[in-house]
């Protein structure tokens, strides 16, 4: 009976407080009409490795206690997935907020750089709030009322089929084109040694230098052919962003273009290869700059050879698509509902 | 073995949920008290353990479908249900929905 006073002990502790006398009483009840079965089965009192083993058929107290939870989830699976679609939009739309706040503040220290970095590193905190309240309104929401009045409360019942978006066949969506054209045409001035440019770019980098180098280094002319090759595949898939905001089902005409730029990008990064000296001394300086260079030589030749065999893969993934075949038409579901 | 029964323990469990509560209705037609109802579901071929049973009962309950009453039977309190004026056509409802779907159920098995 110890044993039994012990087990409903450890039950009561997870029910809800204002069941559980009554509940107790029933479960009391159940285990030692058990108990009172097999002893007349055995016609004898029952040892107490005999009722234990009775008590823990019944199963852990935990688990026994938990079925009485009437609120089982923390967030149920109906509304799961609006739970997961807001986080992600929250949590977006916060980091978003926050990069921008961190850019404009570094901007306006004396050292940006650093001052962004330093910036970004505080952004945890933003992270785990988000998190914390998005989470907390869907708990506040799953436990008031069924998961169908949640949804209906969030008007997400009111969907309409009609409104739903065409399937995409690998389409890229409008506004990544426009990203990808803004970028390649920055690259592009940037390449052209258009000076208000590099001045914001030096001026990010290295604080107030304003484009001002660091040391008596610079790269060789062995860059060139890589430099107007860049240009040439830049001006190909910006030519090609504009063709695509007209007609975005062209992907096609895209994988071709990419595959393009990407032979143009390894054909000019393996004709920087050929030379040895990639950078070189503006002037005479100190021998320790002499060492320096070997060194930035080697760096230089390594990342050139990666970048190369990083661009042939994507090449390869371009060559892909290329050859996958069309999608097929929408595939026709049709289906009957009948009532019973 | 074991893991290639898993999915079929999983969804012998759900096929089951729903059988339970006819049953457990169905046998409180007549007053009972949760032990001999467990050991009768047991003699008709139907186990269910305890902690599924009480659980089951308490929600039966607060459904408005079951009555129960505390009441001494050999020098014990025992908690006794039965099946409520409201459960009544519930019950009918139930048994009519499984009774075709069973009809329904066996005519796919035929043709199959």
């Amino acid at each position: 009976m110890e044993l039994l006073d012990r087990y409903l002990y450890e039950v009561r502790r997870h029910l809800p407080a204002a069941q559980q006398d009554d509940i107790i009483a029933e479960i009391s009840d159940a285990i030692q009409s058990q108990f009172e079965d097999r002893e007349r089965q055995l016609g004898r009192q029952l040892t107490a490795s005999e009722e234990a083993a009775i008590v823990k058929a019944f199963g852990h107290p935990k688990i026994v206690a938990s079925r009485y939870q009437p609120a089982q989830y923390l967030i149920g699976p109906e509304i799961y997935p609006f739970y997961w679609y807001t986080l992600r939009i929250a949590l977006a739309a916060a980091l978003a907020l926050e990069l921008l706040g961190a850019l404009i503040a570094a901007l306006l220290k004396p050292a940006p750089l650093p001052a962004l970095l330093n910036n970004i590193t505080v952004m945890w905190p933003t992270i785990f709030l988000v998190l914390g309240v998005v989470t907390c309104i869907f708990v506040a929401l799953e436990r008031t009322g069924s998961s169908s009045s949640v949804l209906a409360k969030l008007g997400i019942d009111k969907w309409n089929p009609r409104a739903l978006p065409r399937p995409t066949h690998g389409e890229v969506p409008r506004f990544s084109l426009l990203i990808e054209a803004l970028a390649n045409i920055l690259f592009m001035l940037w390449l052209l040694n258009f000076l208000p440019l590099r001045h914001a770019v030096g001026y990010i980098m290295t604080a107030s230098g304003g484009g001002k180098a660091l040391a008596p280094l610079a790269f060789t002319p062995a860059w060139h052919p890589l430099v107007l090759l860049a240009f040439l595949a830049a001006a190909l898939i910006v030519l090609q962003d504009f063709v695509l905001l007209l007609s975005p089902s062209l992907t096609k005409l895209r994988a071709g273009t990419l595959l393009t730029a990407n032979v143009l990008m390894v054909i000019g990064a393996c004709l920087v290869l050929q030379s040895h000296s990639l950078v070189a001394l503006t002037q005479p300086a100190t021998p320790a700059y002499a060492v320096a260079i070997q060194a930035l030589n080697a760096v230089a030749f390594i990342s050139l050879v990666v970048f190369a065999v990083a661009i042939t893969i994507a090449a390869a993934f371009n060559v892909r698509t290329l050859l996958q075949q069309a999608p097929k038409a929408d595939l026709n579901i049709s289906y009957e509902t009948r009532s019973n | 073995m074991a893991s290639e029964l898993a999915p079929f323990e999983n969804l012998r469990l759900e096929l089951r949920r729903g059988c339970l509560v006819v049953a457990v209705l169905a046998e409180l037609k007549h007053e009972r008290y949760g032990y001999t109802l467990r050991t009768r579901l047991e003699e008709y071929g139907i186990s269910i353990d305890e902690g599924t049973l009480y659980p089951l009962l308490r929600r039966l309950e607060a459904q408005g479908l079951l009555q129960s009453e505390w009441r001494e039977e050999n020098r014990r309190k025992k908690r006794f249900y039965r099946l409520t004026k409201a459960g009544k056509p519930v019950l009918t409802a139930l048994l009519d929905e499984l009774k075709e779907l069973n009809d329904s159920l066996n005519r796919i098995i035929q043709e199959a």
